[in-house]
């Protein structure tokens, strides 16, 4: 069953519940307080109408004896006046009746059991379809003793009472059709939210996750639509980074294999033609060349392959005050043929906090990529100085600049702007995906600003360190 | 679908539920008939604040039942209906037949009141359904007509007032022993809370002339009794009477 219908009749349950007990209780207690307040009247009635009788029988014994006839003559004027058409009364001597003007349908039986429940006792009955409140009540004269029966119809206490109760059970009924519909409307409106975010999840399952809920209401339910909404937002951005990340895995792959594949091809081909034992000395010398040369290509990339997948598990680096000249020092030791080109200019006091030697091959394959553009003064000026961000160090050469399409792309792995100049140059094109690796783990990055015929600037900032 | 037929089936049995719900005291108010059909209940009067003692007295009852029946506080300076002599004659003897059974109504006091009687020259009676009589006879005193002979019976001829003329002087200790005996006559010593009244003389009860004042309350009988001797009057009777009102007359309950 679905929450709308289970709450409206959990509210038409329990006010059911309430209405009947309420109702029920209303009814017993207005009939009690009527009982209760005909019960007084009819005490007090009955005892106005022994003294009556008392006085009535006093007067005929004035004269002396009382006779049957007698009795029977007073209870008739005594009935004129009291109200018989709301019971009667009746006289017994001796078990006797001497007049009795009480409903034929309570009998004799009745007025006999009033009489022996004695002066104080109330008996209750049923005759015909009215019920009666039964008194007795002894009364002395002339030294005899009679019994006045009097009998009060309370049909109308019961009839109220199942007239009252009807009515509150009609209304009862009204009311709780009113409150479920009441119900179900309010019900309807308060688990609107609810239904969106249903209609959500359904689309999230289903891989859609642009949809959003946008409750405004700030109950417990609005507040789990936006929790919704921005797990919707999170996993979207998960997903777009998943998608992008095994985008560029694939990327990386057919790089990878096509990477691959150029030097094998030129290795097998170069290795056949030897194998048939065709080819003159000079041609197998060359051939063995190539396929050396190819083979170092292969050395080079999986070298470089296996210094970025060790770069990308490694989370973070051990960074330590390292002098900056000192860095560039080593990276001008480690290229002696590209030496006469650098032109460094760096205060020797400046001191970053880095990884000595990872920066150092940061620095060099900048400098390699530099050197590779061409520069028409034919330098690659490497400058550092302090900034309001830190230490920038930067890698400027006036080569043939990259078009402004393939800067967004230059850091990923095998990404090159001209692949056969880059092969041609024994270019992995892994250089600027491990530099952007190793400025990531010094908390930076690589900015290139470049110009196409007007050359390149990469620019690192680095945190400067105290020695 | 099923889920459809689920959900309607459960507000099937909701209504139907609930339908025996709010039909639930139909069952119970018939047992609690049948209950009060077969049980012998009391008869209930609203709480009036007396005593079971002063309930189960007949004659105190009697008064009682007559303020709250009739709500007549009693006869005293009612309008009375005019009768004669003749048809009153055996109301004297009513009369006389109670105070016969006091001691310290002596032969001179019945002489005089029977010499008040003979003397009567008109007669006022009536009569109520608890069986109550008041009578006041005009009658000659010192050939002027008085009518201070007023007495007040009940239906089994308990002396409920008498107001009369007479030459005899009474004490106080006269009116503690005239009171003593008509508790004792009428039953309403059975009552044991009488306390005596602390009564100040009326405004218009002038300086030098004799009044003597004596009164008990019962607080749980809500009764009054008084004797009183003024200016040659006596007045003795016993009539209900709220506490509060007690109050408002200038009496208050002496301590004991």
């Amino acid at each position: 069953m679905k929450l709308a219908p289970k709450l409206v009749l959990t509210i038409l349950l329990l006010l059911g519940v309430l209405l009947a007990a309420g109702g029920g209780w209303l009814t017993k207690t207005d009939f009690e307080r009527n009982f209760e307040q005909a019960r007084t009247q009819n005490t007090l009635a009955h005892r106005r109408d022994t003294y009556s009788l008392q006085n009535g029988l006093l007067a005929k014994a004035g004269s002396g004896e009382i006779t049957s006839q007698e009795v029977a003559d007073y209870g008739s004027s005594l009935g004129l006046y009291v109200g018989q058409e709301q019971g009667g009364f009746a006289v017994y001597q001796d078990e006797q009746v001497m007049y009795s003007s009480l409903p034929a349908a309570l009998g004799q039986e009745a007025a006999c059991q009033a009489i022996e429940a004695g002066e104080e006792a109330l008996l209750l009955r049923k005759a015909g379809q009215n019920s009666y409140m039964l008194m007795a009540s002894p009364v002395q004269a002339a030294g005899k003793q009679y019994w006045l029966v009097s009998a009060y119809d309370v049909t109308n206490l019961f009839r109220a009472r199942e007239e009252k109760f009807r009515e509150l059970f009609r209304l009862e009924l009204a009311a709780l059709a009113l409150a479920g519909t009441a119900a179900a409307l309010a019900v309807s409106w308060m688990i609107r939210p609810l239904k969106k975010l249903e209609k959500a999840s359904r689309a999230v399952a289903a891989g859609d996750y642009t949809l959003s809920t946008a409750t405004k209401s700030r109950d417990e339910v609005g507040a789990l639509s936006r929790s919704f909404d921005a797990m919707t937002a999170t996993v979207r951005d998960k997903v777009d980074q998943m998608e992008d990340t095994i985008l560029r895995q694939k990327q990386f792959v057919s790089a990878f294999t096509h990477e691959l594949k150029t030097p094998m091809t030129s290795i097998l081909g170069y290795s056949d033609l030897l194998r048939s034992g065709e080819m003159n000395p000079e041609d197998q010398r060359q051939a063995v060349q190539y396929i050396h040369r190819e083979a170092l290509r292969l050395e080079t990339l999986s070298g470089k392959l296996m210094q970025l997948m060790g770069l990308v598990e490694q989370e973070e680096l051990t960074l330590e005050p390292v002098r900056l000249v000192l860095v560039l020092r080593d990276t001008a030791a480690s290229l002696p043929e590209l030496a006469p080109m650098l032109d460094i200019r760096c205060d020797p006091s400046l001191t970053v906090m880095a990884d000595r030697d990872l920066l150092a091959d940061l620095v060099r394959n900048l400098v390699i990529n530099a050197a590779r553009a061409q520069p028409k003064d034919g330098r690659v000026h490497i400058t550092a100085g302090r900034t309001e961000e830190g230490v920038a160090l930067r890698v400027a050469d006036r080569g043939r600049g990259i078009p402004e399409a393939d800067l967004s792309h230059i850091t990923e792995p095998f990404y090159m702007v001209d692949k056969s100049r880059a092969r041609a140059q024994n270019g992995s094109g892994m250089g600027l995906a491990l530099c952007a690796r190793i400025a990531r783990l010094h908390g930076s990055e690589l900015r290139f600003t470049s110009r196409l015929g007007q050359g390149t600037v990469v620019e690192l900032i680095l945190r400067e360190g105290e020695e | 679908m099923k889920q459809n037929l689920f959900t309607a089936a459960a507000f099937l049995a909701a209504f139907a539920f609930l339908a025996l719900a709010l039909a639930a005291p139909l069952p119970l108010m018939e047992q609690s008939d049948q209950e009060l059909y077969t049980q012998v209940m009391t008869r209930q009067l609203a709480d009036d604040g007396r005593s079971a003692q002063a309930r189960s007295n007949e004659f105190a009852r009697q008064l009682y039942d007559r303020d709250q029946l009739l709500r007549v506080k009693n006869y005293a300076g009612a309008i009375l209906q005019t009768t004669t002599a003749e048809i009153e004659a055996a109301a004297p003897y009513r009369l006389y037949d109670f105070l016969q059974q006091l001691d310290f109504w002596s032969s001179e006091n019945q002489a005089e009141l029977e010499q008040q009687i003979s003397q009567a020259q008109r007669w006022e009676t009536i009569s109520d359904s608890v069986g109550f009589s008041a009578w006041r006879v005009y009658t000659m005193w010192e050939d002027a007509e008085w009518a201070e002979l007023e007495w007040e019976l009940s239906a089994q001829d308990r002396l409920v007032r008498l107001r009369m003329m007479t030459e005899q002087e009474y004490t106080w200790e006269d009116l503690e022993h005239m009171m003593d005996e008509y508790l004792a006559a009428t039953g309403l010593e059975e009552i044991d809370d009488w306390q005596a009244v602390d009564v100040a003389p009326q405004f218009y009860v002038a300086e030098g002339i004799t009044a003597t004042l004596r009164a008990r309350y019962s607080p749980g009988a809500k009764l009054y009794l008084y004797a009183n001797y003024v200016d040659g009057v006596l007045a003795l009777g016993v009539c209900p009477l709220e506490q509060e009102e007690l109050a408002q007359f200038g009496a208050s309950l002496m301590e004991e």
